[in-house]
């Protein structure tokens, strides 16, 4: 609730919350690791073989300068928007097409990420719902998490962080003894490359973090926030790389390449003694969670970029709207599951670092020339 | 400008009805809904072939009221069709989906194939066709990778129908049977992971446990299926080949070895036993040696084996070198030597020597043999230097059955059990 900072630019945007950095550093966190799981390892077991677990690591290098880029834009715009400040440094009518890009890149991410958790449901769980009755679910509980805003969203990852991180522990300490780790030998088998290349696309999933432009202002100090973002990106990698030797390690790469949902088939697999299986209603629940938190999240990117690209005083009515057309992009962005995880495995990780990494630096650049050359003009007159 | 939508209406007693209708909706009932009384639970799957090469797809199904109430008293009683505790649904069909569609026509409940512990493929069925049952079982949404896959020298069929005397609940024989791999590895237990791991990846090739019906003692004595009740229950058995008062047993023991998706061979049960020693599966089992001394007609002594620890190493670009070091404590001394040290040192001696043997013998089965990579001595050479191996592994085929293998073993006998010598 901070009507004092808003003041200045006449926009009063209510509601908007704060966060501080540990929250920071869990939303960063579930960005990165709540979908990435399912179709990620088996896409880069298709390009790197054994390898596959080194790209999860490799892929934050291109994520440390978007932190720094992200953060420093905050330093320079301090208090503003996303969309008043790039209207205030490209004029007026680049500076909206420009936040439309950013609302369009939003919608479509928070589409896929409801496509996939209901495509999980119905393949692996419930063949004869149709998608849309998982699809409306997701949106309305992303929606619900939307309209309560960012606050309520990084609390409710502080109560599910804990269970994920013990359901992450049990699930290592109950596998460990089925892991041949000689699997994933030799290591670097593949070229540096194919490497770069298959890094892009968790690093476009890391990318997604972008979205805290839109929340730059809800920074509980702007400027700060980096450390804690970049460890954030850092320890979801680093989980993803771990959970990514297990499945290469119980499943083998050949076989992880050819999976759909390589997350539900590792958890399909815990078998302690001969009493304690089926254990995946219990990862699935508290992963969908995780799921509708991040879509809750994009969510309320969108939202809130929305009403301040329409200058609203209020962004909840916007809730509604945009849950319907985040619900049509789900259902009619791809027409199947492959088409998905191809799409966003070779064209995606291009277009998404583009807007991820490319504008935002662009942007950056921009207002340090501006910026400087305003500093000059005021020295000289 | 647009004027703010007012929400309040919502709050109050509208939301509540708006809760309440649509939290009602869903009680009417809904997709994908799986009650536990209309479904029936798939304990073991067994896969056969037709004539016409088509699939024969016969699930074991629990009888949900006969389980709990103790189904071997009831098979006991009479051995009727009613009075077992499962029941197998069988349909034909030119793709397993097919058939497995098929059974609904005749099957009142929907079969539930989560639950399935073992899946029984027919050695036809793994010479000629396994491609197409290998793409079931992992597409099919419900199978999972933790369940056992063997392969049947018999009709997966009667496999099915085989009914343990000791089990109340039926079709966990097989999944009891593996439990004791470690006791005797002669019981080799693959699961769907462990074949589509081997099966996927290069230079290994996958291998099933074997599964046969057999008569536990020829003939004169039958005292393993002594008890009324346990003859009674093999009465029901569907098996043709069983004669009528001869009892038949399901047993786990041997290995069947591929090549890709086909089935080229079988390996003894001491092959598979030290097939399990080799892959790091069950290091346990009982090994039987000569005495050098002793008073009795019969010089043997037996040794439990209680754990195996395996190195494969390469040697050069072209060669391999197995060690493999076990441990275990006497069991048994037929010739009733007087145990000494220098003893000891001997049987241990002796003990490595066989086991060196056996390696020895099972990968020139493998090697000559069979021809199949089932070690993946391929990949040992793969991660020993993978520069070299990618010019190697053109003429891997050719060169496999010829690859010089060097195997050393030690046997370390810890004890002489609960005595030191025997009772004289």
């Amino acid at each position: 609730m901070r009507m004092d900072l808003k003041k200045t630019k006449g926009v009063a945007i209510i509601l908007l919350g704060r966060i501080s950095g540990r929250q920071l550093f869990l939303l960063t966190w579930l960005l990165a690791f709540a979908t990435s799981i399912i179709y990620l390892p088996a896409a880069l077991a298709v390009r790197l073989q054994q390898d596959a677990w080194i790209a999860f690591l490799l892929g934050v290098l291109p994520i440390i300068p978007m932190w720094l880029v992200i953060i420093g834009l905050g330093k320079v715009f301090p208090g503003l928007s996303a969309m008043e400040w790039s209207r205030e440094l490209l004029g007026n009518t680049r500076g909206t097409l420009l936040g439309l890009v950013f609302m369009a890149f939003f919608t479509f991410l928070a589409g896929v990420v409801v496509r996939i958790s209901g495509e999980l449901f119905s393949i692996a769980f419930m063949p004869e719902t149709p998608l849309w009755v998982f699809i409306i679910t997701a949106v309305v509980a992303g929606g619900y998490a939307a309209w309560h805003g960012l606050e309520s969203i990084a609390r409710g990852t502080e109560i599910l962080f804990p269970f994920i991180i013990l359901l992450a522990i049990f699930q290592v300490l109950a596998q460990v003894r089925n892991v041949d780790l000689k699997l994933i030998e030799p290591f670097f088998i593949s070229s540096p490359a194919r490497f770069a290349a298959a890094s892009l696309i968790p690093a476009a999933n890391y990318g997604e973090i972008v979205v805290f432009i839109l929340f730059l202002p809800s920074l509980y100090r702007p400027g700060s926030g980096t450390r804690e973002g970049l460890s954030g990106t850092i320890f979801s990698a680093v989980m993803l790389a771990i959970i990514g030797v297990f499945m290469l390690g119980i499943f083998g790469p050949a076989e992880l390449a050819r999976m759909n949902f390589s997350g539900l088939e590792l958890a399909q697999n815990v078998r302690v003694g001969r009493f304690f299986e089926r254990l995946e209603s219990l990862v699935l629940g508290i992963w969908m969670m995780a799921i509708f938190l991040k879509i809750g999240l994009l969510y309320h990117g969108v939202v809130i970029g929305l009403a301040e690209w329409l200058r609203l005083k209020n962004y909840r009515n916007l809730v509604i709207p945009v849950g319907i057309v985040l619900a049509f992009t789900a259902f009619f962005a791809v027409p199947n599951y492959l088409n998905l995880t191809r799409f966003m495995t070779t064209t995606w990780p291009f277009l998404a670092l583009g807007v991820e990494l490319g504008l935002p630096v662009l942007l950056l650049l921009l207002a340090v020339v501006k910026k400087g050359r305003k500093k000059k003009d005021g020295q000289t007159h | 400008m647009a004027r703010p939508i007012n929400w309040t209406f919502l709050q109050g007693g509208m939301l509540w009805c708006l809760c309440v209708v649509l939290l009602a909706l869903p009680n009417a009932g809904c997709w994908s809904r799986k009650e536990v009384d209309h479904l029936g639970l798939v304990v073991q799957v067994g896969i056969d072939r037709e004539d016409n090469g088509d699939f024969r797809f016969e699930l074991k199904t629990v009888k949900p009221g006969l389980v709990a109430g103790g189904g071997s008293g009831g098979g006991g009683g009479g051995g009727g069709a009613a009075g077992k505790p499962f029941w197998i649904a069988q349909a034909t069909g030119k793709t397993l989906s097919e058939a497995f569609t098929r059974l609904q026509t005749y099957t009142p409940r929907r079969p539930f194939l989560a639950h399935c512990q073992a899946i029984i493929i027919s050695e036809e069925v793994a010479q000629n066709q396994l491609g197409p049952v290998l793409d079931f079982l992992s597409r099919q949404r419900e199978f999972r990778r933790t369940a056992y896959v063997f392969i049947s020298r018999k009709k997966a069929l009667d496999i099915l129908g085989a009914e343990s005397p000791l089990e109340a609940t039926p079709g966990v024989d097989v999944s009891e049977l593996i439990m004791w791999m470690n006791w005797d590895p002669k019981i080799m237990a693959v699961s769907l992971n462990d074949f589509f791991r081997a099966l996927s990846l290069p230079w290994i090739e996958p291998f099933m446990g074997l599964v046969d019906l057999v008569t536990p003692a020829p003939q004169k004595t039958n005292t393993s299926g002594g008890g009324g009740g346990a003859s009674g229950g093999g009465s029901g058995k569907q098996e043709a080949s069983a004669k009528s008062g001869e009892e038949q047993d399901l047993q786990v023991a041997g290995a069947a070895v591929f090549k890709g998706t086909r089935m080229v061979g079988y390996l003894t049960p001491v092959e598979a036993q030290t097939l399990n020693w080799l892959i790091g599966r069950a290091g346990g089992g009982v090994i039987t040696v000569p005495m050098p001394e002793g008073a009795g007609q019969v010089q043997e002594a037996s040794i439990r084996v209680n754990a195996t620890r395996v190195s494969i190493k390469a040697r050069g670009t072209t060669g391999v070198v197995i060690h493999i070091d076990q441990e275990g404590g006497l069991l048994e001394d037929s010739g009733g030597a007087a145990m000494s040290v220098k003893l000891l040192e001997s049987i241990e001696k002796r003990a490595a020597t066989l086991t060196q043997n056996r390696v020895a013998a099972l990968v020139n089965t493998l090697q000559k043999k069979h021809g199949v990579d089932t070690l993946g001595l391929g990949r040992v050479l793969y991660r020993k230097d993978h520069q070299a191996w990618a010019r190697l592994s053109k003429d891997w085929d050719q060169l496999y059955p010829d690859l010089p293998v060097k195997v050393e073993s030690t046997f370390r006998l810890r004890n002489t059990g609960m005595t030191i010598h025997s009772p004289r």
